[in-house]
């Protein structure tokens, strides 16, 4: 292997950064050196109307050379007209930046070959990489074109109309094991999982895991995996933590492998709750942003200051419960919220037993939510949700069956 | 209550996790890089052809500056970019003016204190240090043209460093190689060529003492 995981997490990391769109000038072909080896950049390219952006670097000392494509990055306004909870639109704006993905892959093919020639060496391998949808391009560019790659996090191809095959072991994805986006479509590919001390608390809380009285809910696992322990985030796989300070990749760090072994079982039953709950794309183009946010609580007495109060809140948990401080020392822990209880009495609670750091409590605060009229509606939603999915996939196999031997009797075989 | 999985996982996923588009910007985006107005390490540079294929029009240099906090030499300045904590560590390229002093050789001035060090988001100064030092060379001012692009790295308690680098001479204007970039080899047998369809390219640093 010329490339290692550390640098492809490197290299899906850097193609985050603005460049000078088109073949770069002097200036652009600067050095990014990751764990020591020196990659430069070789050629970018940014496209602000579909929002694809990729870059190709080449290994100085072995010519290897890597495609990179970023992942579909957001600005404040698209939020906050409530496009990017659109789901639809994520896979919209996908289907409109692989064909440049495989572009730029294909161009960083011309240059190898040029590199080849010029060298008069073997042609250098051409290998793909990426995080979040960045990682499907990469998918869909690894397969399209048969190279190798690595992904992070990625959200799997295989759901996606390419002809991505599932499995296979001519790509690596390495995921957060409680990571929604990479769980929620079927991955080409490997998949090697990592977890965080956090991400089980947090699956816990939500109710998976052995012995665990507590009803399974994926949505609130969600909520909680994506705000509070950042499991979709780059820097889980960098050598720095979200604060930007020092901080072990999970990639060379065995624990993190290890943990994700000895919850296999929790962090597989969530995932394929997570996989249920796709619920086809369909599904997602009538959320808006207004949907997820009422998926966070919101005290109303602060309707006002709503949608900046609410994300100040959740942004703000992971710190508060890393310090144990918070300002809700007021909020009993073990005092059962009443079951009329309005989102932000909710919150507060969750918050509250979450901060005790202690299993226990947590536990009894998740079930103390569970039982509130709200925590009903969830669990009713999310069930029969769930029902509709069986309900359809049950249907199609019908269908399917009823196909065939349809096909069976038009034409019998003959041995 | 209804609810979408996905219509939570792209928001959030993309914008909450990281705090950066509602929350305090400072590491979130690239802070604004400024030069240092009174550098004082200089060094000298100096790029020597020997063998070349024809003439280069345009030769350009570029110094390469990364950061690190002053007080915590480990730890690398940068941004999380995206808002999904993609680390983008500061970087700077400062050209600098390569002139022709003979037949085949070029002369510039660089300092290895050439970018100015502040506090970007309140958590230390950081310090700047140049990392590359490199040249492009072009055999006319046309972007289409190869470009021949020697580097060299350099440490911050350097006071003559030099590097040869061996270029294929074939790729000179060759339009099959057009916007194509050589680095070229340190080693003469990496490019599986004879010696004489080689040239060369050095490039030599010295501290100027004053």
């Amino acid at each position: 292997m010329t490339i290692s995981k550390q640098q492809y997490a490197g290299l899906a990391a850097d193609s985050y950064e603005k460049r000078v769109p088109g073949v770069l000038r002097p200036l652009d072909e600067k050095p990014v050196i990751i764990n020591g080896v020196q990659f430069e950049v070789r050629e970018h390219y940014d496209n602000p109307k579909t929002g694809y952006q990729g870059t190709i670097y080449q290994r100085v000392d072995t010519g290897a050379v890597v495609v990179a494509h970023r992942g579909t990055e957001f600005d404040r306004e698209a939020l906050k007209d409530g496009l990017v909870a659109d789901g639809g639109m994520v896979l919209s704006r996908l289907s409109s930046q692989a064909p440049e993905a495989i572009a730029l892959t294909r161009r960083a093919l011309e240059y190898a070959n040029r590199y080849s020639a010029e060298n008069r060496v073997l042609i250098p391998e051409v290998t793909v990489t990426g995080h979040s949808l960045g990682g499907t391009l990469a998918q869909i560019a690894a397969h399209r074109l048969s190279l190798r790659g690595e992904a992070f996090n990625p959200y799997g191809a295989v759901s996606l109309k390419y002809g991505v095959p599932e499995g296979g072991d001519r790509f690596t994805n390495h995921v957060m094991a409680g990571d929604t986006v990479s769980a929620a479509s079927p991955q080409y590919g490997q998949v090697r999982m990592y977890a965080k001390p956090g991400e089980v608390v947090a699956l816990t809380a939500a109710g998976y895991g052995r012995f665990n009285a507590l009803p399974d809910n994926p949505l609130a696992a969600t909520t909680m995996t994506m705000l509070a322990t950042g499991s979709h985030n780059m820097d889980n796989f960098l050598d720095i933590d979200s604060a930007r300070r020092p901080d072990r990749s999970v990639l060379s760090d065995p624990a993190s492998r290890q943990l994700a072994q000895d919850h296999a079982a929790t962090f597989s039953a969530y995932r394929n709750d997570v996989r249920l709950m796709r619920g086809g794309m369909s599904m997602v183009g009538d959320a808006s942003l207004d949907m997820a946010q009422r998926m966070v609580p919101v005290p109303e007495s602060e309707a006002a200051a709503r949608a900046a109060n609410v994300k100040e809140q959740w942004a703000d948990l992971p710190r508060q419960m890393k310090s144990g401080n918070s300002a809700d020392q007021s909020v009993g822990v073990l005092r059962v919220p009443p079951a009329d209880a309005k989102p932000g009495e909710l919150f507060q609670y969750l918050h509250a037993s979450f901060k005790s750091g202690d299993q226990i409590t947590i536990e009894r605060g998740l079930s103390g939510i569970a039982a509130t009229d709200l925590g009903r509606d969830f669990r009713a939603d999310i069930n029969a949700r769930v029902d509709r999915q069986e309900q359809h996939a049950a249907q199609q196999w019908a269908e399917q069956q009823q196909e065939q031997q349809r096909a069976t009797q038009v034409a019998p075989r003959s041995h | 209550m209804r609810a979408s999985l996905l219509a939570m996982i792209f928001p959030v996923a993309l914008s909450l996790s990281s705090c950066t588009p509602f929350g305090n910007d400072a590491g979130s985006r690239p802070p604004p890089i400024r030069l240092n107005p009174h550098p004082v390490r200089a060094y000298r540079v100096v790029l020597t052809l020997d063998d070349a294929p024809g003439p280069f029009r345009k030769v350009e240099g570029i110094a390469d500056y990364t950061a690190k906090y002053r007080d915590e030499p480990s730890r690398t300045c940068g941004y999380m970019a995206g808002g999904v904590g993609a680390f983008i560590p500061l970087s700077w390229s400062e050209p600098f003016e390569l002139k022709k002093t003979s037949e085949d050789t070029y002369e510039g001035v660089i300092h290895a204190d050439g970018m100015l060090d502040e506090d970007y988001d309140g958590e230390g100064v950081c310090h700047w240090e140049m990392i590359e030092v490199r040249a492009r060379l072009r055999a006319n001012d046309n972007q289409t043209d190869t470009r021949f692009a020697p580097f060299i790295r350099t440490t911050p308690d350097m006071i003559e460093t030099s590097s040869t680098r061996y270029f294929w001479k074939g790729v000179y204007a060759n339009p099959e190689f057009s916007q194509h970039t050589s680095f070229g080899q340190s080693d003469p047998a990496r490019i599986n060529r004879k010696r004489e369809d080689l040239f060369v390219i050095q490039m030599v640093i010295r501290e100027v003492r004053p």
